[in-house]
């Protein structure tokens, strides 16, 4: 069984290669455990049991068993998904074609029928040209329906089929796709892609944490008219070598009724992004003005901020343990399978602060977000 | 100001307590501490398109 093992704090945190699980643990179980797995006889754990942590018999007994379940999930998790699998697909003349332009790259992208383009394209307008010609470039992304699934392929090569039921998954592995293509590398070059949104202010960023619906995006864009810029939404990307968060063009997507009280506080919102709305989700896009014309951007990550709005209560930022952060972060991150990636991830996360800031004032959250800014908190 | 301390220190631990509940493979509590297991997500994945609740 291939594993890393790093201290956090005063837990062990540790990473099991075959399934791709990670185990926050108590030092005293740790010790145990890890006997365990490295095939020490039973007997002799007993023993290690009462002679070092002062164990009756039962209590070593419960350990033992629970040492035995969790060897017995790592082996038997991450089960062979069957995937469906497509060959070549090739484009029709009354496809949607579009241009996607950033960072000096351009990617053909290619919608089988409209309710596809609906799905994926409203977030990338602002970067978009429509074409009529299959003009050739060099990565062209395929988006089609068939037979019911939605199949994702970059440059004749499939990479997937998702049903309508999972096209959150189809629309992370298009904006992975494209990031990848934006800024020629692939997925192995990625330490972890974090469900965030991140701002930044010269050369450090904050990246905002928290469930959908917990205010990151809103955060985000509030802080975009008080001399921040937002270097990303909903899909932050870290770079495996530099740690630093990378900017994606994904426009920050946010529900019509949180906008429209946005606007009334903060009147500059409407003249500084340009909207567009979705029927369908009632969501509204905000597009960063000439986003095409940029180039890739990257900051150092200053801190993560788990984030929570609520319409009452305290409006206040604290820092929280890293161990605590990393229990909300793994199971919402796709973070990096490859062995070296984890270990470089697990280092970020041990050196960065993270904090909780609550919030039900506006001018609370920029003021606290100054605090932290100017290293006052 | 003890009570308060451990009324917010029981808040805490609560709140923790859900996380695990909700995202944890694996968690207990035993003589030697506690363990929880986590596995990340499979895939890149964006936001679901209808926003749930709170942290």
């Amino acid at each position: 069984m291939e594993f890393i093992v790093k201290s956090i704090e005063s837990k062990k945190v540790i990473w099991f290669q075959g399934a791709n699980q990670y185990l926050i643990v108590d030092i005293p179980f740790y010790e145990v455990f890890i006997r365990f797995i490295n095939g020490v006889e039973i007997d002799k754990l007993m023993l290690f049991c009462k002679d070092k942590y002062g164990l009756s018999p039962d209590d070593a007994k419960e350990i033992l068993y629970c040492s035995k379940q969790l060897k017995l999930r790592l082996q038997n998790s991450n089960p062979k998904i069957q995937q469906k699998e497509y060959s070549k697909i090739s484009s029709e003349s009354d496809w949607l074609i579009y241009r996607y332009s950033f960072n000096f790259k351009e990617v053909n992208v290619q919608f089988s029928n409209n309710k596809l383009r609906e799905i994926i394209h409203p977030k990338y307008i602002h970067i978009s040209d429509k074409i009529d010609d299959n003009r050739t470039c060099e990565n062209t992304i395929i988006v089609a329906e068939i037979e019911g699934w939605v199949t994702l392929s970059l440059n004749d090569k499939f990479i997937g089929a998702w049903t309508f039921d999972e096209i959150h998954l189809l629309q992370g592995k298009f904006s992975m796709v494209l990031l990848n293509c934006f800024n020629d590398v692939s997925d192995e070059n990625w330490l972890a892609v974090l469900h965030a949104s991140a701002i930044y202010k010269r050369d450090e960023s904050i990246v905002f944490l928290g469930e959908s619906g917990s205010g990151k995006s809103i955060a985000s864009a509030l802080l975009s008219v008080h001399g921040y810029k937002i270097l990303v939404d909903d899909f932050v990307p870290i770079d495996a070598i530099t740690k630093k968060v990378f900017s994606f063009p994904a426009a920050t997507s946010i529900k019509e009724p949180m906008l429209k009280e946005m606007e009334a506080i903060f009147p500059q919102l409407g003249y500084t992004l340009v909207r567009f709305k979705d029927p369908k989700t009632k969501f509204k896009y905000l597009y960063p003005m000439g986003w095409s014309s940029f180039n890739s951007i990257q900051k150092v990550c200053k801190a993560l901020v788990f984030i929570k709005y609520s319409r009452s209560g305290e409006n206040k930022i604290s820092k929280i343990s890293k161990i605590n952060a990393l229990e909300y972060l793994i199971p919402d991150s796709w973070i990096s399978p490859k062995q070296e990636n984890v270990s470089v991830f697990l280092d970020w996360i041990s050196t960065l602060p993270c904090y909780v800031l609550s919030y039900s004032d506006n001018e609370q959250l920029i003021l606290l977000i100054g605090k932290l800014n100017r290293n006052e908190v | 100001m003890m009570r308060k301390n451990k009324k917010k220190e029981l808040q805490r631990e609560l709140s923790r307590r859900a996380c695990m509940k909700k995202f944890a493979k694996y968690t207990a509590v035993t003589a030697l501490g506690t363990f929880v297991l986590l596995s990340p997500k499979k895939a890149q994945a964006s936001s679901p398109a209808n926003p749930g609740g709170g942290f």
